[in-house]
């Protein structure tokens, strides 16, 4: 399966929460996917995969880790959504699934060295250097941090995850989550500002 | 506030999650500090950074090929064509519909058929008896619960239902890596912690109380460490909470363990003792084997199927159902299983004496004059008919007769019949059975050649499940004899203890009546039916009869028969009858005879017996010639003497010379001689002897003794001149 990818510099869309009409869509899909419809798992795919990439991409800092740990989550989504009980869970569930599948993954598979992030995001043109330059200095400071820190900070500022939806996703209590959000911005800054 | 706190609170204020109060203090502390700035002004460059880094995205088509990439391995993953096979009614709607109402279905009739056996099972009273080559017909015998169609049905259907409701669900869950939640294990935990009872109820029975109480600690107590291991490797529990959890089942084994040691010591009821080995004792090793599976194994899969069935549905009120459900079969049970009963058990049959009574003779009354005859009145039964019972009726009519006919072979018969349309009766029927005599093995030994030509022949129709033979008991001692004129009639040996009272046999005539009687009411005794301590037998077409290997002891020889007439004696009736082991006792020639009053009494043999006695018979008349020295003895019947006086004439005929005396002596009904009166007898004239009983019922014996003979008599008449 081929993965095109594209630059894109508009803020992130927030994901699978964005609408009501949205979150009602998602919730008919999965009960019809519980209930044996085929048909509705590639309408859920369709509506959740960027997000799910968006989220493995952003914790596993890797394109191929990322692309087989979606990969992994949509299989195992099959065979337990009957196990799934309340179906407006669903995107936390399912996150929780992408989330434990890249750390699966993150364990298994070394990340790749800095030199190898470097020299695959290098720059393409003049005019994009400086913005370039600024994103391989990003990448090399979240591969700096833990896997917790990365996951923690991919699930608020790229996911968009409100706190106490991060508490639930991480099984939590919400004064945690606040302390590991903030723990984690400091140590990205450290990180990138280190030379 | 702090620095460590500013940078906190703005975290939290970036993501506009700061509470309003501490806003003021942020802002302060702010405007004071220059690091924390410095930090404020990198967090938001480096949050806008995440924000708009580049991500990949997927077109549709790519969406297509990772749905159908991710299916294709779902299907293929692990199991292969068995776990599509699984996954199958989960993802086809029809069948999936179909399955669950089957589902339902054999949990229903699971429950139906479990709870039936058990609520029949105090019902069952020994090995049952069906008709050879119908076994898996009609009702279902007990040894083919497990491998009969109801179990199969019911365990088929009950596996396909729970194939539908969840339980494939719930071991992937158990197998994979899914974790599952704590509420999952307890409830688990908890439904086959209350298997307890019933798995460990085949140790039930041949134990006791205490020990099987003792099983079900030690079920308990395994469940409880098996759910704390699935606890710690299937949950993400904390450490910490899960070292608690730990104390907690060290402390629950600890309780337990005192309650197994207590338990031990427990005895039980006595009743519940007695019924357990009477239970023990109607069932090989192998049966309880397989009942205890099917319970064992029933019992499981449907605890785990019914809490799988409820697991698997999302809404409340899908849980709701399901679990009314199993209410409903429970409640259907009760509904039917009150129906069988009373089918079983329950009819509006009435039973009355019949006209024809019947009499038992006791023939011997007491050592002191052994000719004396006693008798109790042994009527037979009948029924009046009811259309809606008449069949029942009649049966029962049937039966009660023939348990008042000493017939072993009439009884077990007539049983036969009835238990071919009523189970509860077929199993009376083996219980019965085995209670003539004591089981051997796989064989039953007997007293008398009646009883067993009776099992016999019931054996080569019906088949006892561990009833394979019958024997003639070794030992004791045979009783024959010849009954002249009652062919065909049952004689009884009744036991008369240590003492020899003929009390004691009387008596248990009397309760045969009773006995028999509740066998005609209209419900049938919750009692099993079990034959009385006879050794009864029947005479044969030559008038004999014969008893064997009856046990050294005292006892009575009593005869059945129909029509009130009266009986008199002679002296050929024996009295009490003592048998001792290994000594065959020859009873001879019994002869009864009757006596009719105010007429002539029958000058022949088989009334009267004597010395030097010949009797005569011509087309008129009947004559006895007695030659010099020669006596003649015989009985007049006795109640026509209760409270009166009768005449006794007789008519003499000889040789002038001829003379000899005549005596009547009266006996009381217990033998002792109240009173006796005499004459001189002579020639060509009639004799005439007025006796009176004194107010007691008793019995007249005449005796002729000629000094020089012969003398003809040729008439001997009773009359009756006045009653008490």
């Amino acid at each position: 399966m081929s993965l095109s990818l594209a630059h894109e510099t508009k803020p992130m869309s927030r994901g699978l929460r964005d609408g009501l009409d949205q979150a009602e869509s998602l919730r008919r899909l999965v009960l019809r996917l519980q209930d044996g419809d085929r048909t509705a798992f590639e309408s859920l795919v369709a509506q959740t995969q960027n997000s799910a990439y968006r989220l493995g991409y952003s914790v596993s800092q890797d394109h191929h880790l990322c692309q087989d740990a979606v990969q992994d989550a949509y299989i195992s989504v099959l065979k337990n959504i009957r196990q799934l009980r309340d179906p407006r869970a669903f995107t936390t569930w399912f996150t929780r699934i992408v989330i434990n599948r890249c750390k699966r993954l993150l364990r298994q598979k070394r990340p790749q060295s800095l030199t190898e992030v470097g020299e695959k995001e290098g720059p393409s043109t003049d005019g994009l250097e400086e913005k370039a330059t600024r994103r391989i200095h990003l990448s090399r400071a979240l591969l700096k941090l833990t896997d917790t820190d990365r996951t923690i900070l991919s699930l608020r500022e790229v996911q968009g995850f409100s706190y106490e939806e991060i508490a639930q996703i991480l099984d939590i209590p919400l004064g945690t989550v606040k302390s590991r959000v903030a723990n984690a911005r400091r140590r990205l800054i450290q990180a990138y500002d280190l030379p | 506030m702090t620095c460590h706190d500013c940078f906190e609170a703005y975290s939290c204020a970036l993501d506009g999650e700061l509470e309003p109060e501490l806003q003021a203090s942020l802002n302060d502390h702010l405007e004071s500090c220059s690091d924390c700035r410095h930090l404020q002004t990198r967090m938001l460059a480096l949050s806008g950074e995440l924000k708009s880094q580049p991500f990949p995205t997927v077109d549709e088509a790519s969406a297509r090929k990772l749905a159908l990439h991710a299916l294709q391995e779902s299907a293929t993953v692990s199991w292969g064509w068995l776990r599509r096979l699984l996954r199958f009614p989960y993802e086809t709607t029809l069948p999936r519909t179909l399955l669950r109402l089957t589902a339902g279905g054999g949990l229903l009739l699971l429950v139906l058929s479990a709870l039936w056996e058990q609520h029949l099972w105090p019902l069952y009273n020994g090995a049952e008896a069906i008709a050879k080559g119908s076994a898996g017909s009609g009702w279902v015998p007990v040894s083919a619960i497990s491998g009969g169609w109801l179990g199969t049905a019911s365990l088929t259907l009950l596996i396909v239902g729970l194939w539908t409701a969840g339980l494939p669900a719930f071991l992937a869950d158990l197998w994979s890596g899914t974790r599952l939640s704590k509420a999952d294990l307890t409830g688990l935990g908890l439904s086959v912690v209350l298997l307890a009872p019933l798995v460990a109820t085949p140790l039930l029975v041949p134990l006791q109380l205490g020990l099987y109480l003792f099983c079900c600690c030690l079920w308990t107590a395994a469940v409880a460490f098996l759910i704390f291991l699935l606890l710690a490797v299937k949950t993400q529990r904390a450490l910490p909470r899960l070292a608690v959890d730990f104390c907690l089942l060290i402390l629950g084994l600890g309780l337990i363990e005192m309650g197994a040691r207590a338990a031990l010591s427990i005895q039980g009821p006595e009743l519940l003792n007695t019924a357990l080995q009477r239970l023990a004792g109607s069932l090989s090793t192998s049966d309880l084997i397989a009942v205890g599976l099917f319970f064992g194994s029933g019992a499981l899969l449907l605890n785990v199927g019914a809490w799988s069935a409820i697991r698997s549905y999302r809404s409340q009120g899908g849980k709701l159902a399901a679990a009314l459900l199993l209410v409903a079969g429970v409640g259907a049970f009760t509904v039917g299983h009150s129906r069988v009963q009373a089918a079983l058990w329950t009819t509006q049959a009435r039973v009355a004496e019949s006209e024809l009574s019947r009499r038992a003779y006791l023939l011997g009354s007491s050592a002191d004059n052994p000719w004396i005859l006693s008798s109790v009145s042994y009527p037979g039964l009948t029924t009046d008919r009811q259309p809606e019972t008449e069949s029942n009726q009649i049966q029962r009519a049937h039966l009660a007769s023939a348990l008042l006919s000493w017939d072993i072979e009439l009884q077990l018969e007539v049983l036969n019949q009835w238990g071919q349309s009523a189970r509860g009766v077929a199993w009376g029927l083996a219980a019965y059975v085995e209670s003539l005599g004591r089981r051997q093995g796989d064989s039953l030994e007997v007293r008398t050649e009646s009883t067993r030509k009776a099992v016999a022949s019931l054996l080569q129709k019906l088949q006892f499940r561990r009833l394979n033979d019958v024997l003639l008991a070794s030992g004791g001692a045979s009783v024959s004899g010849t009954l002249v004129g009652y062919e065909g009639r049952s004689v009884r040996l009744l036991p008369l203890g240590s003492t020899g009272s003929l009390d004691e046999a009387l008596h248990q005539l009397t309760l045969d009546f009773e006995w028999a009687r509740k066998f005609s009411a209209p419900v049938l005794p919750e009692t099993p039916l079990t034959a009385p301590k006879i050794y009864s037998a029947q005479v044969d077409s030559d008038g004999g009869f014969r008893f064997s290997h009856i046990p050294a002891g005292h006892y009575a020889l009593a005869v059945l028969l129909d029509a009130p007439r009266p009986l008199t004696l002679n002296s050929t009736i024996p009295g009490p009858l003592q048998v001792k082991e290994g000594q065959p006792l020859d009873l001879g020639t019994i002869r009864l005879t009757s006596g009719e009053e105010g007429h002539s009494l029958e000058l022949s043999a088989t009334r009267w017996r004597g010395k030097g006695v010949s009797f005569s018979q011509n087309s008129e008349i009947a004559t006895a010639r007695i030659d010099s020295g020669g006596h003649l003895r015989g009985f007049v019947d006795t109640k026509v003497f209760a409270g009166g006086k009768a005449l006794v004439k007789v008519r003499a005929q000889g040789a002038a010379s001829a003379q000899g005396v005549w005596r009547a002596r009266f006996f009381s009904k217990e033998g002792r001689l109240i009173q006796e009166w005499s004459g001189e007898l002579s020639t060509d004239r009639i004799h005439e002897l007025t006796v009176e009983s004194q107010s007691q019922e008793g019995y007249l014996q005449l005796t002729f003794e000629v000094g020089q003979g012969p003398i003809t008599l040729r008439e001997v008449k009773v009359e009756v001149l006045s009653r008490g």
